[in-house]
This record gives structure tokens, C-alpha cells and sequence, in this order.
């Protein structure tokens, strides 16, 4: 098994996973925002870092494409998950609800 | 609104925009968060935007720091500066007669200049993590060299330079090779 996720890390990746194949930079701080605890701001440094991070790791590939009038031709990378991104995905899901079984949901407060 | 009535983010925010960035990132993350400023601007206004835009410019400072050092000539200057000096005290060691541990000290040395050289010209993970770890053994020799200047009665200069300069570069390594990305990514 290799190496478990972290929470952002899993919330970047499930982002990608989501928006298949318009899974541009924008699309997943979009995405990232949408899925983070309301009030808190997911600021475009740390996405991009981790997407960068995750691609290194070989878990996300990416491609460039052409860029819209709209952007001024800037072009877009686009990312897509590998089979080892899914693989981590999983491993981590299976983990974690291994770790949860048997525990009530939400925790209650310790008196 | 059409193309020609958009406003677009200052100028002068893009450009540092892309001097934060690495060379592969510096278009697609600069469109990216173009294209969010034209929402931003068009449903909230170009103030809140901007603010916007100016927030996540600090976001990528960090990551900034690492790319400006090593875009920059000053590690590179360094591990040539250091190799060299180690192949000088290597030659001087054969010469000497002196033990093979000084001997494998210059080695040392001058394969970490290598190992970081080829890192940052090629990228390639195995180098990266080899440059990396490669740090401690530099903070090490450079420590044990100091303490041993400390000590003894001899003040030797070109030790202390040498220990130093390895303290810098080991510092510069640590703050950029780990924020390099891969050598190329699939176009």
C-alpha cells in the first residue's frame, strides 16, 4: 500500500476525479472551494502547489491545451487522475473506514 | 460583456504573478486566475477583484522564494565554486599524503556540488532526493570543520570559508529543489 493521502490532497484529487474532463486550474480551486467547510477561503497557491505536488508523485497527469479569447489565449493544463491517483484514492477510503468501523458518527464530547 | 470590455487584473500584478511562477506554470495559472478576476470583477466588482487577485499573489510567495533561488545563478555559482574548491583540497590531500578520510571529505563535497548541479539542469526526482539528503552530510562536515576551527590553536581561513559557503548552499538546496517541479510535463 502506498503512502495514505492527506485531507487536501484527497479533496484536490476528488475534485479532478469530478469535473473528468474540464478538470483545468480554475475549474478545481472552483471545485476545491465548493467542497471546503463554508467561510473558509482556499486561497489558488495551495491548490496549485498541490496539484503540482500530486503530479510529481505521478498520482495526476496533465495536459496542455489551446487557451479561449477569454483569457487572452492563455492556454489551460488540463489533469487527470492516473491508476496510481486512483489507486491512492482508494487505499486511503479503505483505510480510514477501516479506522471508523464500529465508532458512532458524529463523535460525542469526552465528559 | 464582450472581449474588448472586460477588465483585466493590473499589469503589474500579472507581471509578478509570473515571476512567482515556475517557467512551465507561468501561462496556464496567469489565464486561470484571469479568467476568475473576469467573474469576480463582473459580478462583484473590479476593488473586490483585485483585492482578490492581490491575495492570491501572496499565496504563491512561498513557493515564489523557491523559484526566483533557483531560476536564480547563486546556488548553481555556488556548487560550482564549491566543487572546484573541493577538487583543489582533494589534489592537495593526494599530494600531501594525507589520510583517505580527507580525501573522501573533498569527494564529498564535490559530489554534492555535482548531485545539486545535475538537479537543478535535469530535475529528475532520484537527483532531487539525492541533493536533498545529501544536505546533512554538508551540514555535518560543515559543523564538525567549524567546531574543529573553534578548538585548535591554527586558524585555518580557507576551512572556514569552505564551511561556510556549503552552509549557504546546503540552506539554498533545502529552500529549492524540494519546490522544483518535473523537467518537462506531457504538453
Amino acid at each position: 500500500m502506498a503512502d495514505l493521502l492527506g485531507t487536501f490532497e484527497q479533496i484536490v484529487l476528488l475534485a479532478v476525479l469530478g469535473l473528468e474532463r474540464e478538470a483545468y486550474g480554475r475549474a478545481v480551486l472552483r471545485e476545491v472551494q465548493e467542497s471546503s467547510p463554508k467561510g473558509r477561503t482556499i486561497s489558488a497557491g495551495a491548490v496549485y502547489a498541490t496539484l503540482d505536488r500530486l503530479e510529481g508523485k505521478g498520482l495526476l497527469s496533465s495536459q496542455l491545451e489551446r487557451g479561449t479569447p477569454e483569457r487572452g489565449g492563455l492556454p489551460r493544463r488540463f489533469y487527470s487522475l492516473t491508476a496510481v491517483g486512483v489507486s491512492a484514492l482508494n487505499d486511503t477510503r479503505g483505510a480510514l473506514e477501516k479506522a471508523w468501523r464500529g465508532k458512532r458518527w458524529p463523535l460525542e464530547a469526552m465528559a | 460583456m464582450n472581449q474588448r470590455e472586460r477588465i483585466n487584473p493590473p499589469v503589474w500584478m500579472e507581471a509578478l504573478l509570473r515571476r512567482l511562477l515556475p517557467a512551465q506554470d507561468r501561462e496556464t495559472i496567469a489565464g486561470d486566475l484571469r479568467e476568475e478576476f473576469h467573474d469576480r470583477a463582473e459580478s462583484h466588482g473590479a476593488g473586490p477583484a483585485k483585492r482578490w487577485y492581490l491575495r492570491q499573489l501572496f499565496s504563491f510567495a512561498p513557493r515564489g522564494v523557491g523559484v526566483a533561488l533557483g531560476d536564480g545563478l547563486i546556488l548553481p555559482m555556488l556548487c560550482g565554486f564549491t566543487g572546484l574548491c573541493a577538487l583543489w583540497l582533494g589534489a592537495m590531500d593526494l599530494r600531501l599524503g594525507h589520510p583517505a578520510s580527507q580525501v573522501a571529505i573533498a569527494a564529498a563535497i564535490l559530489s554534492q556540488a555535482l548531485v545539486t548541479l545535475a538537479a537543478l539542469r535535469l530535475r529528475y526526482k532520484v537527483l532531487r532526493y539525492l541533493s536533498i539528503m545529501g544536505c546533512a552530510t554538508m551540514f555535518w562536515l560543515s559543523g564538525t570543520a567549524l567546531a574543529g576551527l573553534l578548538r585548535g590553536n591554527d586558524f585555518e581561513g580557507y576551512i572556514l570559508l569552505i564551511a561556510l559557503l556549503l552552509i549557504v548552499q546546503s540552506l539554498l538546496t533545502i529552500l529549492t529543489v524540494p519546490w522544483m517541479g518535473p523537467r518537462t510535463k506531457s504538453a
